[in-house]
């Protein structure tokens, strides 16, 4: 087993005057991971991933970061390991420039000014707002504000990102490139959690996928393993992708499990007697 | 302390129109009284009608809340007010400063519970009447215009929208590692610009949203009817008679000179 950087035992949190969002919840995030939290509408995906850095402390059970408590550690000194993307930009855009927004992360840290600019042209560069350096965040679409949040964040450069549906508002590209991104941030070692509705993303960039239902941790796998059992899934309400479904349907003409609309090709190809390595090219 | 508490208790029928002219004369009353044994029984009023509307636990937060404000209040009094006996001298020398006085003391609990009553009165009345309700009254009984009735019950209903509005604000401004925290007040008040510009611009979003679904929905298109209707029964006109009863009782012994203390 990889290194657990975020430790999660018998996690329970009820809001204030609440039912209990999240309970009994075990889960280990191994350094250099990349996990998709899946689920229905009020699963607890987000209550659960605002435990990650502290936002939630626990009502029972503990959550330890690297060997620190949630509970004994403030947000702000947690940021430095754990960043996290909210789902509404407006709720942290407060300058009026976008790279001046970018800027206020990693100026935080006490960084030199050098090495904040370089993070920050850096982050623009990702997102694809290098052109729009000066613009003010307000006139931007809701889209383009998501990526400067996206971006503001991403120049803190935290061990562990976590993104509260980071690609909802973006068109295919814009989504497709937000997902390259943070994968090639995972292979240069950042741990990265993803909540997300688009099984096609959990498909294409998780490692591992975590299904909460009612609170609770339904499955826990790679996505192929996730995947391969519909019947489980569809208890809170999610269905494999296209292709993987597709697949399923048409087992008994050979197919095997599929993530992908390419691996779906391939299968194809192979059925047909061809060589699949053409394909993935 | 802005909600509405959903129960079934006599304060919940009563009519909004009756516990409004209570708070009012919760009001007049603790202007005309200064003395703390008087006001300290306006106070006791208050908590009994809270018992009554079942509203005990939601007291008791509101009492703890105010408990810091109170205390201020009676320290500024305490600390400030200089007539009457000594009864401390918290700095041996010189005449005056930080000479705790019999008044000040008495002065300080007057205004502990002057406070504590008005406020109070007000939290029952929202706490135990639905905003639907208070709009009615004000529209149908006091021919206040439905425009401004409106604007009322809305900035009641946005307190609490705004509070959590606020939380997600500091909690997305935490994760980026900056911290409201330091002695230095300046530095501190720059610490809240993160804060209170978001929350200044979701608000303003917030208002043309509200502007805009409320105009297509037909705002202001004509006269409004309501399926509801402001009733008053005979347990309101019972409690209003006691009110105004009391109200003009105790009016009239304030002008007498009693429950008055010359400070």
């Amino acid at each position: 087993m990889i290194e657990p950087l975020i430790r999660i035992e018998d996690l329970h949190y009820s809001y204030p005057g609440g039912d209990e969002a999240v309970s009994s919840i075990d889960l280990d995030i191994g350094r250099g991971e990349i996990i998709a939290i899946v689920g229905q509408n009020g699963a607890g995906k987000t209550t659960l991933a605002k435990h990650f850095n502290g936002l939630l402390k626990p009502t029972r059970g503990r959550v330890v970061v690297g060997n620190v408590d949630t509970r004994k550690a403030a947000v702000a000194a947690l940021a430095r390991k754990i960043g996290y993307v909210f789902q509404n930009p407006d709720h942290q855009i407060f300058l009026d420039t976008v790279a001046g927004e970018v800027r206020f992360g990693p100026s935080n840290l006490g960084l030199s000014p050098g090495e904040v600019q370089r993070r920050v042209d850096q982050a623009l560069e990702v997102v694809g707002l290098s052109t729009l350096l000066g613009a003010d965040p307000r006139s931007l679409s809701k889209g383009q504000r998501q990526r400067v949040a996206l971006a503001s964040v991403l120049s803190m450069e935290p061990e562990v990102l976590v993104l509260d549906e980071p690609t909802t508002g973006q068109d295919y590209r814009e989504g497709k490139e937000i997902m390259d991104f943070v994968r090639d941030l995972n292979r240069r070692g950042h741990t990265v959690v993803f909540i997300t509705h688009d099984m096609n993303l959990v498909a294409r960039y998780a490692d591992r996928v975590v299904v909460l239902c009612e609170g609770r941790v339904l499955m826990d796998g790679s996505p192929r393993e996730v995947f391969g059992h519909p019947e489980t899934l569809a208890k809170t309400h999610l269905v494999p992708p296209a292709a993987t479904a597709l697949a399923l349907r048409l087992r008994n003409l050979g197919f095997g499990h599929v993530l992908t609309i390419e691996e779906l090709m391939g299968e194809c190809i192979s059925l047909l007697g061809g060589d699949r390595k053409v394909v993935c090219l | 302390m802005s909600a509405y508490n959903r129960g079934e208790s006599f304060v919940h029928r009563l009519s909004p129109l009756t516990k409004m002219l209570w708070c009012a004369a919760v009001l007049a009353v603790g202007v005309a009284f200064n003395h703390p044994l008087y006001l300290g029984a306006v106070l006791g009023t208050v908590i009994c009608v809270a018992l009554l509307g079942k509203q005990g636990r939601e007291l008791a937060r509101s009492l703890s809340g105010l408990g810091v404000l109170s205390l201020i209040l009676f320290l500024i009094q305490i600390l400030f007010y200089h007539e009457g006996r000594v009864v401390l001298a918290l700095v041996p020398l010189g005449h005056g400063y930080g000479h705790v006085t019999t008044d000040g003391i008495l002065f300080g609990l007057a205004m502990v519970f002057r406070m504590n009553s008005i406020l109070l009165s007000v939290f029952v009345l929202l706490a135990t009447t639905q905003p639907r309700e208070i709009v009615l009254a004000l529209v149908e009984k006091l021919r206040v215009p439905y425009d401004y009735a409106f604007m009322f019950t809305t900035a009641l209903r946005f307190i609490p929208v705004l509070l959590a509005e606020a939380r997600v604000i500091l909690a997305a401004q935490e994760t980026r590692g900056c911290a409201v925290s330091g002695h230095n007040p300046l530095r501190k008040l720059k610490a809240y610009i993160p804060l209170a510009v978001p929350l200044v611009m979701i608000s303003l979003n917030k208002a043309e949203r509200l502007a805009i679904s409320l105009e297509t929905r037909a705002f202001g298109s004509g006269n409004r009817t309501s399926y509801y209707e402001c009733r008053l029964a005979a347990a309101d006109m019972l409690c209003m008679v006691i009110v105004v009863g009391v109200l003009l009782t105790s009016l009239t012994f304030s002008f007498l000179g009693y429950g008055r203390v010359n400070l």
